[in-house]
Protein backbone atom coordinates (compact mmCIF):
# COMPACT_ATOMS: atom_id res chain seq x y z
CA UNK A 1 0.00 0.00 0.00
CA UNK A 2 1.32 3.45 -0.92
CA UNK A 3 2.09 6.36 1.34
CA UNK A 4 0.99 9.93 0.83
CA UNK A 5 3.37 12.37 2.43
CA UNK A 6 1.83 15.81 2.92
CA UNK A 7 4.07 18.72 3.86
CA UNK A 8 3.09 21.86 5.69
CA UNK A 9 5.00 24.81 7.04
CA UNK A 10 5.11 28.58 7.08
CA UNK A 11 6.17 30.68 4.10
CA UNK A 12 9.87 30.17 3.33
CA UNK A 13 10.17 27.14 5.54
CA UNK A 14 11.65 25.24 2.60
CA UNK A 15 8.77 22.84 2.06
CA UNK A 16 8.67 23.19 -1.74
CA UNK A 17 12.37 22.47 -2.10
CA UNK A 18 12.12 19.57 0.30
CA UNK A 19 9.00 18.13 -1.41
CA UNK A 20 10.64 18.21 -4.85
CA UNK A 21 13.93 16.76 -3.59
CA UNK A 22 12.18 14.02 -1.69
CA UNK A 23 9.92 13.13 -4.64
CA UNK A 24 12.97 12.95 -6.92
CA UNK A 25 14.88 10.69 -4.54
CA UNK A 26 12.06 8.21 -3.95
CA UNK A 27 10.57 8.47 -7.45
CA UNK A 28 7.09 9.51 -6.30
CA UNK A 29 4.95 12.07 -8.13
CA UNK A 30 4.68 15.45 -6.42
CA UNK A 31 1.75 17.88 -6.43
CA UNK A 32 1.50 21.32 -4.91
CA UNK A 33 -1.41 23.39 -3.66
CA UNK A 34 0.59 26.52 -4.48
CA UNK A 35 1.22 25.42 -8.06
CA UNK A 36 -2.44 24.62 -8.62
CA UNK A 37 -3.58 27.99 -7.21
CA UNK A 38 -0.96 29.70 -9.39
CA UNK A 39 -2.38 27.95 -12.48
CA UNK A 40 -5.92 29.03 -11.59
CA UNK A 41 -4.77 32.65 -11.12
CA UNK A 42 -2.94 32.55 -14.46
CA UNK A 43 -5.99 31.08 -16.17
CA UNK A 44 -8.07 33.98 -14.80
CA UNK A 45 -5.51 36.48 -16.04
CA UNK A 46 -4.63 37.72 -12.56
CA UNK A 47 -1.33 39.29 -11.58
CA UNK A 48 0.75 36.76 -9.71
CA UNK A 49 1.44 38.13 -6.23
CA UNK A 50 1.35 36.39 -2.86
CA UNK A 51 -1.76 38.34 -1.92
CA UNK A 52 -3.62 37.43 -5.13
CA UNK A 53 -2.67 33.79 -4.75
CA UNK A 54 -3.82 33.82 -1.13
CA UNK A 55 -7.18 35.30 -2.16
CA UNK A 56 -7.67 32.73 -4.92
CA UNK A 57 -6.68 29.90 -2.56
CA UNK A 58 -9.07 31.18 0.09
CA UNK A 59 -11.91 31.33 -2.44
CA UNK A 60 -11.23 27.78 -3.66
CA UNK A 61 -11.27 26.51 -0.07
CA UNK A 62 -14.56 28.24 0.70
CA UNK A 63 -16.45 27.49 -2.50
CA UNK A 64 -15.67 23.87 -3.30
CA UNK A 65 -13.17 22.24 -1.01
CA UNK A 66 -13.43 18.71 -2.37
CA UNK A 67 -13.17 19.78 -6.00
CA UNK A 68 -10.14 21.91 -5.09
CA UNK A 69 -8.38 18.99 -3.39
CA UNK A 70 -9.25 16.59 -6.23
CA UNK A 71 -7.84 19.06 -8.76
CA UNK A 72 -4.59 19.31 -6.81
CA UNK A 73 -4.33 15.51 -6.70
CA UNK A 74 -4.98 15.33 -10.44
CA UNK A 75 -1.89 17.42 -11.15
CA UNK A 76 -0.09 14.09 -11.13
CA UNK A 77 -1.05 10.82 -12.77
CA UNK A 78 -1.90 9.35 -9.40
CA UNK A 79 -4.47 6.78 -8.22
CA UNK A 80 -5.65 6.03 -4.64
CA UNK A 81 -3.39 3.41 -3.13
CA UNK A 82 -0.27 4.81 -4.79
CA UNK A 83 2.43 6.95 -3.18
CA UNK A 84 2.50 10.71 -3.57
CA UNK A 85 4.02 13.88 -2.15
CA UNK A 86 1.65 16.81 -1.52
CA UNK A 87 3.17 20.16 -0.75
CA UNK A 88 1.54 23.18 0.87
CA UNK A 89 -1.17 22.01 3.30
CA UNK A 90 -2.52 25.18 4.90
CA UNK A 91 -5.91 24.21 6.36
CA UNK A 92 -7.14 21.66 8.87
CA UNK A 93 -10.16 20.92 6.71
CA UNK A 94 -7.91 20.14 3.73
CA UNK A 95 -5.90 17.79 5.91
CA UNK A 96 -9.04 16.00 7.09
CA UNK A 97 -10.42 15.66 3.57
CA UNK A 98 -7.14 14.48 2.06
CA UNK A 99 -6.87 11.67 4.60
CA UNK A 100 -10.13 10.33 3.21
CA UNK A 101 -9.48 11.11 -0.45
CA UNK A 102 -6.15 9.29 -0.58
CA UNK A 103 -7.41 6.20 1.20
CA UNK A 104 -6.34 3.36 1.09
CA UNK A 105 -2.91 5.00 0.87
CA UNK A 106 -1.39 5.78 4.25
CA UNK A 107 -1.49 9.52 4.90
CA UNK A 108 1.21 11.34 6.86
CA UNK A 109 1.27 15.04 7.58
CA UNK A 110 4.77 16.34 8.27
CA UNK A 111 5.25 19.90 9.45
CA UNK A 112 8.44 21.79 8.74
CA UNK A 113 9.36 24.14 11.58
CA UNK A 114 12.04 26.69 10.87
CA UNK A 115 13.66 29.22 13.16
CA UNK A 116 12.06 32.66 12.59
CA UNK A 117 15.40 34.38 11.94
CA UNK A 118 16.35 31.83 9.30
CA UNK A 119 12.99 32.24 7.62
CA UNK A 120 13.15 36.03 7.61
CA UNK A 121 16.64 35.89 6.19
CA UNK A 122 15.43 33.68 3.35
CA UNK A 123 12.56 36.08 2.64
CA UNK A 124 14.82 39.12 2.68
CA UNK A 125 16.91 37.39 0.03
CA UNK A 126 13.69 37.15 -2.02
CA UNK A 127 13.06 40.85 -1.50
CA UNK A 128 10.30 40.52 1.12
CA UNK A 129 10.76 42.66 4.22
CA UNK A 130 9.37 42.08 7.73
CA UNK A 131 6.36 44.39 7.23
CA UNK A 132 5.32 42.62 4.06
CA UNK A 133 5.80 39.25 5.75
CA UNK A 134 3.53 40.33 8.60
CA UNK A 135 0.90 41.37 6.08
CA UNK A 136 1.13 38.08 4.18
CA UNK A 137 1.06 35.92 7.30
CA UNK A 138 -2.03 37.52 8.79
CA UNK A 139 -4.05 36.48 5.73
CA UNK A 140 -6.63 33.82 6.72
CA UNK A 141 -4.92 31.33 4.41
CA UNK A 142 -1.77 31.38 6.53
CA UNK A 143 -3.41 31.63 9.95
CA UNK A 144 -3.91 27.91 10.45
CA UNK A 145 -0.44 27.10 9.21
CA UNK A 146 1.02 28.67 12.32
CA UNK A 147 -1.65 27.95 14.89
CA UNK A 148 -3.36 24.67 14.03
CA UNK A 149 -1.39 22.51 11.62
CA UNK A 150 1.67 21.92 13.86
CA UNK A 151 -0.73 20.25 16.28
CA UNK A 152 -2.38 18.14 13.61
CA UNK A 153 0.90 16.96 12.12
CA UNK A 154 1.95 13.36 12.57
CA UNK A 155 5.53 14.60 12.66
CA UNK A 156 7.02 18.03 13.29
CA UNK A 157 10.63 18.38 12.30
CA UNK A 158 13.31 21.00 12.46
CA UNK A 159 13.63 22.56 9.03
CA UNK A 160 16.95 24.26 9.72
CA UNK A 161 18.76 20.92 9.66
CA UNK A 162 20.76 19.94 6.56
CA UNK A 163 18.40 18.93 3.76
CA UNK A 164 19.93 15.46 3.34
CA UNK A 165 19.31 14.76 7.02
CA UNK A 166 15.63 15.73 6.66
CA UNK A 167 15.30 13.71 3.47
CA UNK A 168 16.70 10.60 5.18
CA UNK A 169 14.33 11.13 8.05
CA UNK A 170 11.34 11.53 5.72
CA UNK A 171 12.32 8.36 3.89
CA UNK A 172 12.40 6.49 7.19
CA UNK A 173 8.96 7.59 8.35
CA UNK A 174 7.46 7.02 4.91
CA UNK A 175 8.77 3.50 4.80
CA UNK A 176 7.71 2.40 8.25
CA UNK A 177 5.70 4.52 10.67
CA UNK A 178 6.04 3.31 14.21
CA UNK A 179 2.53 2.55 15.55
CA UNK A 180 1.26 5.32 17.72
CA UNK A 181 -1.11 4.48 20.51
CA UNK A 182 -1.30 7.81 22.24
CA UNK A 183 -1.67 11.30 20.90
CA UNK A 184 1.30 13.49 21.80
CA UNK A 185 0.47 16.18 24.31
CA UNK A 186 1.81 19.48 23.07
CA UNK A 187 1.81 22.44 25.39
CA UNK A 188 -0.85 24.54 23.70
CA UNK A 189 -3.96 26.54 24.47
CA UNK A 190 -7.05 24.64 23.35
CA UNK A 191 -9.15 27.79 23.31
CA UNK A 192 -6.68 29.45 20.96
CA UNK A 193 -6.86 26.54 18.56
CA UNK A 194 -10.65 26.53 18.58
CA UNK A 195 -10.74 30.24 18.02
CA UNK A 196 -8.58 29.79 14.94
CA UNK A 197 -10.74 26.91 13.75
CA UNK A 198 -14.03 28.66 14.49
CA UNK A 199 -15.14 28.52 10.86
CA UNK A 200 -14.88 24.73 10.77
CA UNK A 201 -17.78 22.39 11.28
CA UNK A 202 -18.28 20.82 14.72
CA UNK A 203 -17.08 17.53 13.32
CA UNK A 204 -13.91 19.08 12.00
CA UNK A 205 -13.33 20.85 15.28
CA UNK A 206 -13.78 17.57 17.10
CA UNK A 207 -11.10 16.00 14.97
CA UNK A 208 -8.77 18.83 15.79
CA UNK A 209 -9.54 18.58 19.49
CA UNK A 210 -8.98 14.85 19.32
CA UNK A 211 -5.46 15.40 18.18
CA UNK A 212 -4.55 18.03 20.72
CA UNK A 213 -6.54 17.38 23.84
CA UNK A 214 -4.35 16.19 26.69
CA UNK A 215 -4.92 12.64 27.73
CA UNK A 216 -7.46 12.51 30.52
CA UNK A 217 -8.22 16.21 30.45
CA UNK A 218 -11.28 17.15 32.40
CA UNK A 219 -13.78 19.85 31.69
CA UNK A 220 -16.18 20.43 34.55
CA UNK A 221 -17.01 16.97 35.78
CA UNK A 222 -16.46 15.31 32.42
CA UNK A 223 -13.42 13.39 31.43
CA UNK A 224 -12.37 13.67 27.83
CA UNK A 225 -9.66 11.82 26.08
CA UNK A 226 -7.90 11.91 22.74
CA UNK A 227 -7.84 8.38 21.40
CA UNK A 228 -5.72 6.78 18.81
CA UNK A 229 -5.18 3.08 18.22
CA UNK A 230 -2.42 1.32 16.36
CA UNK A 231 -3.37 -0.57 13.20
CA UNK A 232 -2.96 -3.79 15.16
CA UNK A 233 -6.15 -3.13 17.11
CA UNK A 234 -8.97 -5.64 17.27
CA UNK A 235 -12.44 -4.30 16.72
CA UNK A 236 -15.69 -6.23 17.06
CA UNK A 237 -19.38 -5.40 16.97
CA UNK A 238 -21.40 -6.83 19.87
CA UNK A 239 -24.51 -6.99 17.74
CA UNK A 240 -25.06 -7.71 14.02
CA UNK A 241 -26.84 -4.37 13.52
CA UNK A 242 -23.62 -2.53 14.43
CA UNK A 243 -21.36 -4.39 11.98
CA UNK A 244 -21.88 -1.91 9.10
CA UNK A 245 -20.41 0.82 11.32
CA UNK A 246 -17.13 -0.96 12.12
CA UNK A 247 -15.14 0.48 9.16
CA UNK A 248 -16.07 4.03 10.18
CA UNK A 249 -15.04 3.40 13.78
CA UNK A 250 -11.80 1.73 12.69
CA UNK A 251 -10.94 4.73 10.54
CA UNK A 252 -11.65 7.08 13.42
CA UNK A 253 -9.56 5.15 15.93
CA UNK A 254 -6.62 4.99 13.54
CA UNK A 255 -6.65 8.68 12.72
CA UNK A 256 -7.54 10.08 16.11
CA UNK A 257 -10.81 10.85 17.80
CA UNK A 258 -12.14 12.55 20.84
CA UNK A 259 -13.96 10.46 23.38
CA UNK A 260 -15.93 11.07 26.54
CA UNK A 261 -15.28 8.60 29.29
CA UNK A 262 -18.51 7.20 30.59
CA UNK A 263 -17.24 4.52 32.92
CA UNK A 264 -13.53 4.10 33.30
CA UNK A 265 -13.81 0.81 35.20
CA UNK A 266 -15.89 -0.79 32.45
CA UNK A 267 -13.94 0.99 29.72
CA UNK A 268 -17.09 2.56 28.27
CA UNK A 269 -16.55 5.54 25.99
CA UNK A 270 -18.52 7.68 23.60
CA UNK A 271 -16.35 8.34 20.57
CA UNK A 272 -17.23 11.26 18.33
CA UNK A 273 -16.85 10.88 14.58
CA UNK A 274 -17.88 13.23 11.80
CA UNK A 275 -20.96 11.25 10.83
CA UNK A 276 -21.57 9.01 13.80
CA UNK A 277 -21.07 8.72 17.54
CA UNK A 278 -19.98 5.32 18.79
CA UNK A 279 -20.59 3.80 22.23
CA UNK A 280 -17.80 1.31 22.81
CA UNK A 281 -16.13 -0.69 25.51
CA UNK A 282 -12.37 -0.83 25.24
CA UNK A 283 -9.41 -2.26 27.05
CA UNK A 284 -7.13 0.07 28.99
CA UNK A 285 -4.22 -0.87 26.74
CA UNK A 286 -6.24 0.27 23.68
CA UNK A 287 -5.68 -2.80 21.60
CA UNK A 288 -9.32 -3.91 21.61
CA UNK A 289 -12.66 -2.14 21.24
CA UNK A 290 -16.16 -3.62 21.22
CA UNK A 291 -18.86 -1.57 19.50
CA UNK A 292 -22.06 -1.60 21.54
CA UNK A 293 -24.19 1.06 19.90
CA UNK A 294 -23.93 4.05 17.59
CA UNK A 295 -26.04 6.91 16.34
CA UNK A 296 -25.87 9.95 14.07
CA UNK A 297 -24.86 13.15 15.91
CA UNK A 298 -28.25 14.76 15.38
CA UNK A 299 -29.94 11.83 17.16
CA UNK A 300 -27.98 11.70 20.40
CA UNK A 301 -29.49 9.62 23.20
CA UNK A 302 -32.12 11.37 25.26
CA UNK A 303 -31.17 11.52 28.92
CA UNK A 304 -33.98 10.55 31.25
CA UNK A 305 -33.53 10.80 35.00
CA UNK A 306 -36.25 9.01 36.95
CA UNK A 307 -37.43 10.13 40.35
CA UNK A 308 -36.89 7.67 43.18
CA UNK A 309 -39.85 5.29 43.64
CA UNK A 310 -42.09 6.01 46.62
CA UNK B 1 -4.40 -4.19 32.79
CA UNK B 2 -7.35 -3.96 35.15
CA UNK B 3 -8.34 -6.01 38.14
CA UNK B 4 -11.86 -6.95 39.14
CA UNK B 5 -13.20 -6.47 42.65
CA UNK B 6 -13.35 -9.64 44.74
CA UNK B 7 -17.15 -9.67 44.88
CA UNK B 8 -17.31 -9.29 41.10
CA UNK B 9 -15.02 -12.30 40.62
CA UNK B 10 -17.17 -14.36 43.01
CA UNK B 11 -20.42 -13.45 41.25
CA UNK B 12 -18.98 -14.34 37.86
CA UNK B 13 -17.54 -17.62 39.12
CA UNK B 14 -20.80 -18.63 40.79
CA UNK B 15 -22.56 -18.05 37.49
CA UNK B 16 -19.94 -19.85 35.40
CA UNK B 17 -19.75 -22.90 37.71
CA UNK B 18 -23.30 -23.76 36.72
CA UNK B 19 -22.45 -23.62 33.03
CA UNK B 20 -18.97 -25.04 32.67
CA UNK B 21 -18.53 -28.77 33.30
CA UNK B 22 -14.84 -28.97 32.49
CA UNK B 23 -12.94 -28.34 35.78
CA UNK B 24 -9.72 -27.43 33.96
CA UNK B 25 -11.47 -24.81 31.88
CA UNK B 26 -13.17 -23.40 34.96
CA UNK B 27 -9.88 -23.26 36.87
CA UNK B 28 -8.24 -21.42 34.01
CA UNK B 29 -11.04 -18.86 33.85
CA UNK B 30 -10.89 -18.44 37.62
CA UNK B 31 -7.18 -17.67 37.36
CA UNK B 32 -7.75 -15.17 34.61
CA UNK B 33 -10.65 -13.47 36.40
CA UNK B 34 -8.45 -13.00 39.45
CA UNK B 35 -5.54 -11.73 37.39
CA UNK B 36 -4.51 -8.36 36.09
CA UNK B 37 -6.05 -8.91 32.65
CA UNK B 38 -9.53 -9.70 33.95
CA UNK B 39 -11.18 -6.70 32.29
CA UNK B 40 -9.67 -7.74 28.98
CA UNK B 41 -11.05 -11.26 29.42
CA UNK B 42 -14.57 -9.94 29.96
CA UNK B 43 -14.61 -8.50 26.42
CA UNK B 44 -13.55 -11.70 24.70
CA UNK B 45 -16.11 -13.48 22.51
CA UNK B 46 -15.16 -16.83 24.15
CA UNK B 47 -16.25 -15.64 27.58
CA UNK B 48 -19.26 -13.74 26.22
CA UNK B 49 -20.48 -17.03 24.75
CA UNK B 50 -21.34 -18.13 28.32
CA UNK B 51 -23.65 -15.13 28.68
CA UNK B 52 -26.33 -15.58 26.04
CA UNK B 53 -28.57 -12.75 24.97
CA UNK B 54 -31.55 -12.38 27.31
CA UNK B 55 -35.00 -11.36 26.24
CA UNK B 56 -38.07 -10.34 28.14
CA UNK B 57 -41.44 -9.38 26.75
CA UNK B 58 -44.22 -7.49 28.45
CA UNK B 59 -47.25 -5.37 27.69
CA UNK B 60 -47.68 -1.78 28.76
CA UNK B 61 -51.08 -0.44 27.87
CA UNK B 62 -51.59 -1.71 24.31
CA UNK B 63 -47.93 -1.79 23.38
CA UNK B 64 -45.85 -4.95 23.44
CA UNK B 65 -42.21 -4.42 24.42
CA UNK B 66 -39.41 -6.86 23.81
CA UNK B 67 -36.26 -6.19 25.78
CA UNK B 68 -33.13 -7.63 24.22
CA UNK B 69 -30.19 -7.67 26.64
CA UNK B 70 -27.02 -8.30 24.61
CA UNK B 71 -24.35 -10.74 25.84
CA UNK B 72 -22.02 -8.01 27.01
CA UNK B 73 -24.77 -6.40 29.11
CA UNK B 74 -25.74 -9.82 30.49
CA UNK B 75 -22.17 -10.33 31.64
CA UNK B 76 -22.06 -6.89 33.27
CA UNK B 77 -25.35 -7.66 35.04
CA UNK B 78 -23.87 -10.82 36.54
CA UNK B 79 -20.66 -8.99 37.42
CA UNK B 80 -22.54 -6.26 39.27
CA UNK B 81 -25.23 -8.47 40.74
CA UNK B 82 -28.08 -6.86 38.79
CA UNK B 83 -31.17 -8.98 38.19
CA UNK B 84 -33.08 -9.02 34.93
CA UNK B 85 -36.21 -8.15 36.91
CA UNK B 86 -34.54 -4.94 38.18
CA UNK B 87 -33.46 -3.97 34.72
CA UNK B 88 -36.91 -4.64 33.37
CA UNK B 89 -38.48 -2.71 36.25
CA UNK B 90 -36.36 0.35 35.58
CA UNK B 91 -37.36 0.27 31.94
CA UNK B 92 -41.04 -0.04 32.86
CA UNK B 93 -40.69 2.94 35.19
CA UNK B 94 -39.22 4.86 32.24
CA UNK B 95 -42.25 3.95 30.12
CA UNK B 96 -44.63 5.03 32.86
CA UNK B 97 -42.79 8.32 33.32
CA UNK B 98 -42.88 8.95 29.59
CA UNK B 99 -46.68 8.93 29.71
CA UNK B 100 -48.17 5.47 29.88
CA UNK B 101 -49.26 4.11 26.57
CA UNK B 102 -47.54 6.76 24.51
CA UNK B 103 -45.35 5.29 21.80
CA UNK B 104 -41.71 6.03 22.49
CA UNK B 105 -39.95 7.05 19.29
CA UNK B 106 -37.20 4.98 17.74
CA UNK B 107 -33.79 6.13 18.97
CA UNK B 108 -31.35 5.95 21.88
CA UNK B 109 -32.03 6.76 25.53
CA UNK B 110 -29.99 6.87 28.70
CA UNK B 111 -32.21 6.06 31.66
CA UNK B 112 -30.98 6.68 35.19
CA UNK B 113 -32.82 5.82 38.36
CA UNK B 114 -33.58 3.23 41.02
CA UNK B 115 -35.68 0.24 39.96
CA UNK B 116 -37.03 -0.17 43.50
CA UNK B 117 -36.99 1.81 46.72
CA UNK B 118 -33.52 1.72 48.28
CA UNK B 119 -32.13 -0.26 45.34
CA UNK B 120 -28.81 1.12 44.05
CA UNK B 121 -29.09 3.74 41.36
CA UNK B 122 -28.23 2.40 37.92
CA UNK B 123 -28.22 3.59 34.39
CA UNK B 124 -29.39 1.84 31.27
CA UNK B 125 -28.59 2.69 27.72
CA UNK B 126 -31.27 1.47 25.41
CA UNK B 127 -31.78 1.56 21.67
CA UNK B 128 -35.42 1.42 20.66
CA UNK B 129 -34.66 -0.39 17.45
CA UNK B 130 -37.82 -1.00 15.54
CA UNK B 131 -41.54 -1.04 15.53
CA UNK B 132 -42.22 -4.58 14.47
CA UNK B 133 -45.92 -4.99 13.80
CA UNK B 134 -48.07 -3.37 11.20
CA UNK B 135 -50.01 -1.41 13.80
CA UNK B 136 -46.80 0.02 15.25
CA UNK B 137 -47.65 -1.38 18.64
CA UNK B 138 -44.54 -3.40 19.34
CA UNK B 139 -40.98 -2.29 20.08
CA UNK B 140 -37.69 -4.15 20.22
CA UNK B 141 -35.35 -2.52 22.70
CA UNK B 142 -31.66 -3.37 22.86
CA UNK B 143 -30.19 -2.86 26.30
CA UNK B 144 -26.63 -2.02 27.27
CA UNK B 145 -25.48 -1.23 30.75
CA UNK B 146 -24.31 2.32 31.12
CA UNK B 147 -22.53 3.98 33.96
CA UNK B 148 -23.19 2.67 37.42
CA UNK B 149 -23.43 6.04 39.06
CA UNK B 150 -24.35 9.10 37.10
CA UNK B 151 -24.81 11.40 40.10
CA UNK B 152 -21.63 13.26 39.30
CA UNK B 153 -22.10 13.45 35.61
CA UNK B 154 -22.58 16.65 33.70
CA UNK B 155 -23.06 16.52 29.99
CA UNK B 156 -21.08 18.86 27.82
CA UNK B 157 -22.98 19.59 24.67
CA UNK B 158 -20.58 20.30 21.83
CA UNK B 159 -23.48 21.23 19.62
Amino acid sequence: MGTVLALSGKIASGKSTLANEFAKEVGWPCVSFGDYVRSVAKHRGLVESRETLQDVGDELIRTNLESFCQSVLHQADWRPGQSLVIEGIRHAEVNILLRNLVSPSRYILAYLKVDEDVRKERLRNEGIDDNELLHVETHPTEEQVARVLPHLADYVFEGSRPIQEILDWLKAISADIPPETEIPIPNIKVTEILETAHHLSRQEQREIIARIWPEGASSGKELWRGLRFSDRMRLVAYGPEQEPYLPGLRDLLLHGAIARIEDEQDGNYEIYGPDRTYFVTMTPEREFAGLLSSWSPDKSPREVRLQDPQ
Amino acid sequence: MALLRREEVLRLLNYLRERIDNPNQLAQIEDELSGEFAQELLREPEILAFFPELTEEFLVSTTRWKLRVISHAHLRMVQRGIKLSDLSMLFRRFLETSAAGEVISVGSYVITGRPRTRAPRMSLRVDVDSITDELGHSHVVTVYLGRGDSENMTLIDLN
